[in-house]
């Protein structure tokens, strides 16, 4: 990370950092704690008891309409119920205390793509547990309208969440075989009308050969927040702004390479995923190492595999350093979507105030999506949310610039989020599609195109 | 359903959580940029001193120490913790100083500064919630209750100072007599006038290091120059035998002293580059007019205030179009 100084006043410029080519395996954890909803979700059904005996790779929960969750070690369930997510809200989750040999299950693997049907692919995909949104027949009628649109484009990211983490970049590298045999059955399931981006880092465009034959693989900056995948989607839909939450509505697929390709290995191996590579930094570390831990591990384990003594007052963040999540709790389990586990200690950050904004403008001129921040966070700040929706908040991506630039160090950051999961409760409202929130009246449509569109990915910044 | 586990179920270290971003930026405080603006102050302070002497030590020594000394009473008031340590009362109470003949009697510093602080930035919440620029204020309102003490004459006075003191301040000198001035002392300073206002490399000076270290957005002094130099320019086109050219009308009076360093107060400046530009130009523009037609020889204090108040305005009518639109009308 690096950022230019311009007589004092450094200008963040935020790179990614070189791939570092090692992965550190860790041994696995004794208990892990894994997720069965997302956030404001209903909850899968679990399909195990307190009690019972799982097998690595054992489905322990499953809907008649969203993929399956896995056991990641073997050993006992030793509770089901509500636990914390890595945001800090409430998530329902099932805890597995490892026992006795770690036995796989038993491999269902496919046979050659080409012959493979529909229906095989697909319940079988759901079966692994990767979030397929290609749903077998049979599940296809229990699903929303919204759930079945088609999907005429498809980006799987593979630039970093954030700076300061490598862990995409691996399924680039290393990891590309799984990528490729992941992109071979998306171009399956998607059919020839679809178009599929693969969004590569600038600095690693020139690594990738021929391989890739058919898929459209685009270089992204490595300048944060241009590389943020709000602003992703936006430029491969060729649309100013757009909402991720909204991507699976408007006919997009988002995915990073990792759950591309883990996926990939997954039908591959026949065995669901248990893996996920994590970049961790901070503490006795001198440089960031990326490690491959298993999903549901709880950060205490992984930091004390690595050697972290973590003290009184540190920090300990989930995600990136710019939009990650301070976590309370060193149990907090590794999820799908964090990439990056960090260390700060105390001391090292400058604590954010309730001090009064002197409008000094500086949130404003640094936004990347133009919105009047030091207004809008006031507003959103006492609850005025039409007024904070005027001065744009709700094209906030959340990429935490304007917090950093603050002088009066504001919390701006969690003022805008919290304007934005509000609009996101309209979206959520919206439960008909009608383009408007039943609460508030507030528009909801979302404004992808319906159809692939060939032209659309310029960089619109540089 | 039970619980997995209560926070006090997992026993471990107690952590620090915040909203991100977790990147520091140590050198960036409020605190900071006021430190900036008096370190800013320093070359026309120190102009200042070495024209009028103890006059201005006491006077600056009133204005600071008044500001703050109100600044703590009315936390203390409101039962809340000093506010001193973000030196915000130390800048108005500078400013304010600076803006003060030299022959000032104590009490209109004292009285100024209850004023800054009390009707200018207390009763709207404080630092950030003020409308009007504090200096401003407390500048305006001895200005109607002391017109003796801060009117034209009020500079000219046999003092035991320097003989500086006994000249007519330039812009009056211009006003009333006609009288043009030469340009080197205006430039340096060794005319007459209020404390901070007489160097005008001085202002420069400090007003270059402001908007170098962004504490100041230099759209705003560069508007006001830009306005006060064409209207400046025009006016010197219709009168040329007046000899009062358009370095004169910057380097003359509060202009660059206002331009660079109360015009740019953050809190009662628009937020947008846009806004800035708007805001500057129309300061610049005032200041022109009340020059060529208030009574008063000089109109810093009231163009300053006028654009004060219709900065919520101007911030409502440049809200950037965020990338993607705006939110579409409701139905």
């Amino acid at each position: 990370m690096s950022s230019r100084r311009v007589f004092g006043f450094s200008k963040p410029r935020v790179r990614t950092q070189a791939c570092p080519c090692e992965v550190r395996r860790i041994a696995p954890p004794e208990r892990v704690r894994i997720p069965i909803a997302l956030p404001g979700q209903p909850p899968l059904a679990p399909a195990v008891a307190v009690g019972d005996a799982v097998k690595l790779g054992q489905a322990i929960a499953a809907t008649a309409t969203a993929s399956a969750v896995h056991a990641t070690v073997a050993g006992r369930v030793a509770n089901i119920g509500v636990m914390h997510g890595t945001d800090g809200r409430e998530v329902h989750g099932i805890e597995i205390q490892a026992a006795g040999p770690q036995d796989w299950i038993e491999a269902k693997v496919l046979g050659i793509l080409e012959r493979t049907s529909w229906d095989d692919l697909t319940s079988t995909l759901v079966g692994l547990g990767a979030a397929s949104p290609w749903k077998p027949k049979a599940m296809q009628e229990r699903m929303g309208p919204g759930e079945l649109r088609p999907i005429h484009t498809i980006v799987i990211v593979g630039s970093e969440r954030e700076p300061g983490l490598a862990v995409q970049c691996h399924y680039l590298t290393e990891g590309r075989q799984d990528l490729l045999d992941s992109l071979a059955v998306i171009r399956t399931l998607a059919g020839e009308g679809a178009r599929i981006l693969l969004l590569v880092p600038e600095a690693m465009r020139a690594g990738l050969g021929e391989e890739f034959g058919a898929i459209e693989v685009q270089p992204v900056t490595d300048r944060y927040p241009d590389n943020h995948w709000q602003r992703l989607l936006a430029r491969a839909a060729g649309v100013g702004h757009t909402n991720v939450a909204r991507a699976r509505e408007g006919g997009f697929l988002l995915m990073s390479a990792e759950e591309a390709a883990l996926a990939g290995r997954s039908l591959r191996e026949g065995l669901p995923r248990t893996a996920k590579l994590l970049t961790v930094a901070g503490g006795p570390l001198a440089e960031p190492v990326t490690v491959e831990t298993v999903l549901g591990a709880p950060i205490e384990h992984v930091l004390r595999e690595l050697g972290f003594d973590v003290q009184e007052g540190d920090r300990v963040i989930l995600g990136g350093l710019w939009h990650g999540h301070a976590q309370f709790d060193l149990q907090a389990p590794v999820t799908r979507t964090t990439d990056g586990l960090q260390v700060l200690s105390a001391g090292d950050v400058a604590r954010l105030e309730e001090n009064p904004c002197i409008n000094c403008g500086r949130c404003t001129s640094v936004c990347p999506v133009r919105i009047q921040v030091a207004v809008a966070a006031r507003y959103a700040e006492f609850g005025l949310m039409d007024e904070a929706y005027d001065r744009g908040a709700h094209a906030c991506i959340e990429c935490g610039l304007c917090a950093h630039v603050c002088p009066a160090r504001r919390p701006l950051l969690q003022y805008m989020r919290f304007a934005v999961l509000k609009h996101e409760d309209c979206l959520v409202r919206d439960s008909e599609g009608s383009g408007e929130c039943l609460d508030c009246k507030l528009p909801t449509a979302h404004d992808l195109p319906s159809a692939p569109r060939a032209e659309s990915w310029t960089d619109d910044r540089s | 359903m039970s619980g997995i586990a209560a926070p006090e179920a997992s026993p471990g270290p107690r952590l620090e959580v915040s909203p991100g971003p977790h990147i520091a930026r140590a050198g960036l405080t409020t605190r900071r940029m006021m430190l900036d603006v008096l370190i800013a102050l320093a070359p026309v302070t120190a102009v200042s001193i070495y024209l009028f002497r103890w006059h201005a030590i006491l006077q600056i020594a009133i204005g600071v120490l008044g500001c703050s000394l109100f600044e703590l009473l009315f936390a203390r008031m409101r039962g809340r913790p000093s506010p001193l340590g973000d030196l915000s009362a130390a800048v108005t109470g500078l400013i304010l100083a600076l803006s003060l003949p030299w022959s000032a009697p104590w009490y209109v510093g004292l009285v100024g500064s209850l004023v800054a602080v009390g009707i200018g930035k207390v009763v709207f919440g404080g630092l950030g919630q003020n409308i009007f620029n504090p200096a401003m204020v407390g500048r305006a309102f001895v200005m109607v209750c002391f017109p003796a003490a801060l009117g034209a004459a009020a500079y000219q006075m046999a003092g035991d100072g320097a003989a500086i003191v006994t000249q007519a301040t330039p812009l009056t000198a211009a006003k009333q007599l006609g009288q043009s001035a030469p340009l080197w002392p205006l430039l340096v300073g060794t005319v007459n006038g209020s404390l901070g206002e007489t160097s005008a490399l001085g202002c420069l000076l400090g007003g270059i290091y402001l908007c170098l270290r962004r504490t100041a957005a230099w759209r705003i002094p560069l508007g006001i120059i830009a306005a006060a130099a064409l209207l400046g320019g025009i006016q010197n086109l219709a009168a040329p035998a007046a000899g009062w050219t358009v370095l004169h009308h910057l380097a003359g009076g509060a202009l660059l002293f206002g331009a660079f360093f109360i015009a740019t107060d953050p809190v009662t400046s628009p937020l947008t580059p846009r806004g800035m530009w708007i805001y500057g130009i129309g300061i610049g523009a005032m200041v022109m007019f009340l020059r060529a037609y208030s009574g008063y020889p000089e109109g810093v204090v009231a163009a300053v205030l006028l654009l004060n108040g219709a900065t919520p305005l101007i911030d409502r009518f440049t809200i950037p179009r965020p990338v993607g639109g705006p939110v579409p009308a409701r139905r």
